[in-house]
């Protein structure tokens, strides 16, 4: 089923948690809700299942109004951050819940069992019916909160930070294993996280959302390699900032001596550490100065921070292995950095 | 990392911060003694007193028409706070732990207020209240509801000071577990009271409880406000605590001590029923814990 959001404001007091959020999921999208925490992407979620309600705006599922839908009218699943079992019943019982509470066509009992075996199987915990949540490890219990949610054959399923409360291990497993499930099952999917290894990894698209605005909407690679603002481009990984200038419709990256005063635009390059090369000649490209202060060797790749002789900023770079090895740089090394990738941005004016 | 390791540790842990072992008796001495002179000696006393002069005159005591007659008000007293502050307290646990509202330490503030008060002054704000001289006095006189020195008054009042017993144990419990068990429930499609009877109640049930036999025992025990506004009238308005200190002003002392003997009884039995279900809230979470730690053995 499609979702469409129209214009969503919410204030709690004074905080205004979302401004003006508009968004369209299509039927069967794996869509994330991608941001720092307090941003609003949980409200928005919230608001969605219809356990909070919006001050203007108006959300359609399936072209229908939600306004006007109870919470349980809409079928929504959601798995809350800290799985929210009940913790007095059994696993069976927590995934026949959704069943057991219907008012009309409520199935048999026999037909319940069924479901919630099959259910149980899906996630793979047969054979855990008769334990409490207590008895359950963290990803255990995320895997029956899921088949609780999916019992009521939700039409949506929102997930808030599904993966939040895991060791890193267990989150990387649970997640590529929530991926598997939602290409068999196709079910309208949406998930909030603040971890943006885990967005990009699971989702079809995702929506940066920052200080209750929408920064940008588009696939994984879209975002990473187009980032819409400034702000993207910091939230999804490390970064360098140069200051430039329009030099006869070039653009250039200022030195020291030469600021990016008198220029029309003030312009600022953003480039990603691995974007950054080092050479030990200048090359054809005016390159920048700076001398290496910290060589750290993290799995793969070599992480190197520098001071640039100019400015003093410091600028980070990541070299795979091979290039370090044969480049054998030390510390205290004077270099050039050629950023040979950059994204320009207009400097804010003061 | 094995379950034995924690335990292990927090036993060394426990190694570091204990006293050497003469200290340790001296202390417990102390609390024992402490116990045993204020807390049982006088409870034996009771009984010996009760039965000194015997079986027939302590049977005769307790039977005697007003003995009876003040038994029967202070469990009909309590028969109806009890029930009463069950739903109030559950009702303003309910408002504290799950819901954000403006006033609400004021309510948690109002709800101690029977803690704070004397209750001998809130049996005075009864008498302001209700009495012939009262706010609402002479509408009552004219009508013919008495409160005053009757049945409704010590109602009341028993009510009043037991207000804080429920609420007390389950707003801190309700507190921390939140709501989005109650949350969760309302997604999967559940209604209100479907949610509080299936969610909601068994997740507090053990302190509910706690809290009803705590409220009973106050109910059956209170004195000072009862007294206010009872008026003493034999057989109709006394309640036991009220006739015990009749009967002692007469120098009744055996029939007296009889009659507190039967309201140390039930204060035993409230803490019996007290300590079983504080037993089985620790068994039930026990046998949860040695589970899960069965559990990860297996993994």
């Amino acid at each position: 089923m499609n979702i469409e959001v129209r214009h969503l404001t919410k204030k709690f007091g004074s905080f205004t948690a979302l401004k003006d959020v508009s968004l369209d999921v299509a039927p069967g999208e794996l869509v994330a809700l991608l941001g720092p925490s307090g941003c609003g992407k949980t409200t928005l979620l919230r608001i969605l299942s219809g356990l909070e309600f919006p001050d203007s705006g108006s959300i359609l599922f399936g072209g229908e109004d939600a306004a006007a839908q109870t919470v349980g009218d809409r079928r929504v699943g959601f798995v809350f951050q800290h799985y929210a079992l009940f913790r007095h019943m059994t696993v069976f019982e927590n995934v026949a819940f959704g069943l057991r509470v219907r008012r009309e066509n409520r199935p048999s009992n026999e037909e319940i069992r069924r479901r919630v075996e099959a259910l149980l199987a899906l996630v793979k915990l047969d054979g855990f019916d008769d334990r409490y949540p207590a008895q359950l490890s963290g990803g255990q219990r995320q895997r029956v909160a899921l088949a609780r949610a999916l019992a009521v054959e939700p039409r949506v399923l929102l997930l808030d930070e599904p993966f939040g409360a895991l060791d890193a291990k267990v989150r990387k497993e649970l997640r590529r294993w929530l991926r598997r499930l939602h290409d068999e099952i196709r079910l309208t999917s949406i998930f909030v996280t603040h971890d943006v290894e885990e967005a990009l990894e699971v989702s079809d698209r995702v929506v940066i959302i920052n200080n209750g605005r929408i920064e940008q909407i588009g696939t994984p690679d879209e975002v990473y390699d187009h980032p819409a603002s400034p702000f993207v481009y910091r939230f999804l990984g490390n970064v360098n900032l140069f200051h430039a200038r329009m030099d006869q419709g070039r653009i250039a990256i200022a030195g020291a001596g030469e600021s990016p005063e008198g220029t029309e635009h003030p312009l600022t390059a953003y480039a990603r550490p691995h974007e950054v090369e080092l050479s030990r000649d200048p090359g054809p490209d005016p390159a920048l100065e700076a001398d290496i202060i910290h060589i750290q060797t993290v799995g793969p790749t070599v992480r190197i921070e520098l001071r640039r002789c100019d400015t003093g900023e410091i600028v980070e770079a990541e070299l795979t292995r091979e290039r370090y090895r044969t480049m054998a740089c030390k510390t205290g090394e004077r270099v050039h950095i050629h950023p040979n990738r950059v994204r320009i941005f207009e400097e804010p004016k003061n | 990392m094995t379950p034995s390791e924690p335990v292990r540790g927090r036993a060394i842990a426990a190694q570091a911060v204990t006293e050497s072992r003469a200290v340790r008796f001296l202390l417990i001495g102390i609390a024992l003694s402490f116990l045993a002179l204020f807390l049982l000696l006088p409870l034996a006393i009771v009984f010996a007193t009760a039965l000194q002069k015997g079986w027939i005159a302590y049977w005769a005591a307790i039977s005697d028409p007003m003995a009876r007659s003040a038994i029967r008000l202070t469990l009909l007293a309590t028969a109806i706070a009890v029930p009463l502050n069950l739903v109030f307290g559950l009702a303003a646990a309910w408002a504290i732990g799950k819901f954000q509202f403006r006033g609400k330490q004021l309510l948690i503030t109002l709800i101690d207020l029977p803690f704070s008060i004397s209750p001998v002054v809130s049996g005075l704000i009864y008498m302001l209240v209700f009495g012939l001289q009262g706010w609402f006095g002479a509408w009552l006189e004219e009508h013919d509801i008495r409160i005053i020195f009757a049945v409704p008054g010590i109602v009341l009042a028993t009510i009043f000071v037991t207000v804080p017993f429920v609420a007390r144990e389950l707003i801190p419990l309700m507190q921390a577990q939140g709501a989005e068990e109650e949350e969760a429930a309302i997604t999967l499609g559940a209604s209100g009271w479907r949610t509080f009877w299936s969610i909601t109640l068994p997740n507090v049930k053990w302190a509910l409880l706690y809290g009803v036999i705590l409220c009973a025992a106050r109910a059956m025990g209170e004195f000072g406000a009862v007294s206010v506004v009872s008026g003493h009238i034999r057989g109709l308005t006394n309640t036991m605590t009220l006739h015990v200190e009749i009967l002692y002003n007469e120098y009744q002392s055996a029939a007296a001590f009889a009659v507190a003997s039967l309201l140390a009884l039930l204060a035993l039995v409230t803490l019996a029923a007290r300590g079983s279900v504080e037993w089985r809230a620790r068994q039930q979470l026990r046998a949860a814990l040695r589970r899960s730690e069965e559990e990860s053995h297996e993994h």
